[in-house]
């Protein structure tokens, strides 16, 4: 068994039952996993069940689902009723959730299974998964030694090392983007308001956004046309027609019109990364594409404005967590407040406290007018900019990170080192527009270097047909990094 | 505009945080409210007067809906991950009255 696609046909036409489909699935995590510590934890038992009711209800001929049987991963900060949901945080150590978010109803619906939750930075704060107070620290499967990229560096790892699952990520200022870029997966960040977000852990409400980390674009396409669409529960998902995904990525790239931002491959971009994304665009002119430069002059402020503006709402949010109702409480408090302050200081991580504090300051009297509102004007800005781009232009080509993965424990004691590998990714956020990031090329030390796609608005299904031009074109995503659960052969 | 990082400002901030840092967290997030105030600042130059700010990057409009009950989570599953509970209640420290009576937070500084 191979691909997402084929595990679902196999399962479709019954050659398969969804009872080996997660016991593969299940094997395979458990093959990698003591080498990566990608995932928090398995629902073997839980599954098992699950798949053997399906496998039931195939037999009788019932109508189970366009996806019966297909394994499926859940980052730690999407509610699941199996198992906890932690988002990686003490804090959340033993939370159970009483329901599940809507992206994993609908999975369960289509007839998926959830089979793992994948390890995060807390909170989805950080670029590599060290930041994670429950699991440590994710590996890559391109090498060991380095970061799989973050936050949902767990889902990006499996997506790389293992085959035939759905990976269910999270995207508030790269998070699904730049570990794809990392560990070699297609990582599918929709548009803001494409797929419903209740159940997903609130980091920063504005910018969050949930998608999935795959082998290929085809596989997102699927995955997309499932979790898409208005949910009531969730005030901020787009009552629009969900197209099919799957058809819309048949086309090609002939005859659209690419840009790319001469801010996109700043100084001290990685020369490597800069070759190899210049390479990839030129893929493009081949296939027919018609390739300009195009400039988004507001990008330079857009990280400083990310980091300000995500610190600000996760501020807001994680306000909820004070020891009272659910998570972890400190004990034997005093009063009120040192219940409040303890339960928060003993159960969040320094990076968490570092945004909340940096995002309580920003937001309070005195500092509010010089500090958010102005970020929320530069944000207006920098929404303009690619207003202006996509009347020119259908989407835009650039790098998804600056450098490739880089040694665990290098730029974790800097955060702002460690920010700074976010800076082509949060505009997407900022802008509400969708992104895709997949490989193009690999360094000469053998590690993935990704390339990025922007879209208007809800045209998610034109950069999904161009990340799959290029794929029927090219082999990179085809490559199979060191560590993974199958023998010989290509990815998917 | 250029602001002083001082420890009165860092204990001010962590009491509005509600989060009781150590003297060693103090000086770390000091030293970090230093480099990051430099780095956000990067954009005060930038002339945005006549920018409307965007707080919701989509065309955000008030959603209805109709006012129907519904169903909500069992007891037991609400209280089944209160740190203390009692019966149908959350257990918390006395709030008011005596003399815990403690400092909630109307500080009132929050924008």
């Amino acid at each position: 068994m191979t691909g997402l696609l084929e595990l679902r046909d196999a399962l479709k036409s019954r050659k398969l039952k969804a009872v080996e489909s997660v016991g593969e699935a299940i094997r395979q995590i458990k093959q990698v996993d003591p080498s990566l510590h990608a995932v928090s934890q398995t629902f073997e038992e839980e599954a098992t069940r699950k798949a053997e009711e399906i496998d039931r209800r195939l037999a009788k001929g019932e109508e189970v689902g366009p996806l019966a049987g297909v394994p499926f991963t859940a980052k730690d900060n999407i509610c699941t009723c199996w198992g906890t949901t932690t988002a990686a945080s003490r804090i959340l150590q033993s939370y159970r959730a009483p329901y599940d978010a809507t992206v994993v109803s609908r999975l369960n619906d289509a007839g998926a299974i959830c089979v793992a939750k994948t390890n995060m930075d807390e909170f989805g704060m950080g670029s590599s998964t060290e930041n994670s107070a429950l699991v440590g620290p994710t590996r890559n499967p391109w090498k060991t030694t380095h970061v799989p990229g973050g936050s949902s560096g767990g889902a990006a790892a499996l997506a790389a090392s293992t085959r035939g699952m759905i990976h269910l990520g999270s995207d508030t200022g790269g998070s699904i983007r730049q570990p794809a870029a990392y560990c070699a997966a297609t990582g599918m960040k929709p548009s803001y308001g494409r797929v419903s977000r209740f159940g997903l852990l609130a980091f920063a409400s504005s910018l969050d956004q949930i998608g999935v980390l795959q082998a290929n674009a085809a596989e997102c396409a699927l995955a997309l046309e499932v979790i898409s669409g208005r949910d009531d529960m969730d005030s901020t998902s787009v009552d629009r027609p969900v197209p099919s995904y799957t058809n819309e990525i048949e086309g090609g790239a002939r005859g659209l019109k690419i840009g790319v931002p001469k801010e996109y491959f700043p100084e001290g971009i990685d020369p490597e990364v800069s070759e190899n994304v210049k390479r990839g665009i030129e893929t493009y002119r081949k296939l027919g594409a018609e390739v300009k430069e195009v400039s988004l002059p507001h990008t330079l402020y857009a990280n400083p404005t990310y980091v300000l503006i995500s610190a600000a709402e996760a501020s807001s949010n994680l306000a909820r967590y004070d020891g009272a109702h659910y998570g972890y409480r400190a004990s034997s408090p005093e009063d009120l407040f040192d219940l409040y302050s303890r339960s928060r200081v003993e159960g969040f991580g320094p990076e968490v406290k570092r945004r909340i504090m940096v995002g309580t300051f920003v937001l309070s009297a005195g500092y509010y007018d010089a500090f958010y509102h102005k970020a929320c004007k530069v944000r207006k800005l920098i929404r303009e900019d690619f207003e202006a781009v996509f009347r020119e232009v259908d989407v835009v080509i650039c790098p998804t990170s600056p450098v490739p993965a880089f040694p665990i424990g290098e730029k974790i004691d800097d955060p702002l080192k460690l920010y700074a590998v976010d800076i082509l990714t949060v505009t997407a956020n900022l802008a509400s527009v969708p992104g895709v990031s997949f490989p193009c090329g690999f360094t000469r030390g053998g590690l993935p270097i990704g390339l990025q796609i922007y879209g208007r608005p809800f045209e998610d299904g034109t950069i999904l047909r161009l990340a799959k031009a290029f794929q029927d074109e090219t082999s990179y995503h085809l490559r199979a990094p060191p560590l993974k659960a199958w023998g010989d052969g290509a990815r998917a | 505009m250029s602001i002083e990082i001082t420890d009165d400002l860092v204990k001010h901030v962590a009491r509005l945080s509600r989060l009781a840092i150590s003297s060693d967290e103090a000086r770390a997030i000091k030293a970090h409210f230093q480099k990051i105030l430099a780095y956000i600042s990067a954009f005060q130059s930038l002339e945005t007067r006549e920018v409307d700010p965007t707080f919701f990057s989509m065309e955000a409009s008030n959603v209805y809906r109709e006012d129907q009950p519904r169903s909500s989570l069992r007891l037991e599953e609400v209280l089944k991950n209160a740190p203390q509970s009692s019966g149908p209640y959350f257990v918390v420290p006395r709030i008011v009255g005596g003399e815990a009576e403690s400092d909630t937070g109307r500080e009132g500084e929050s924008a």
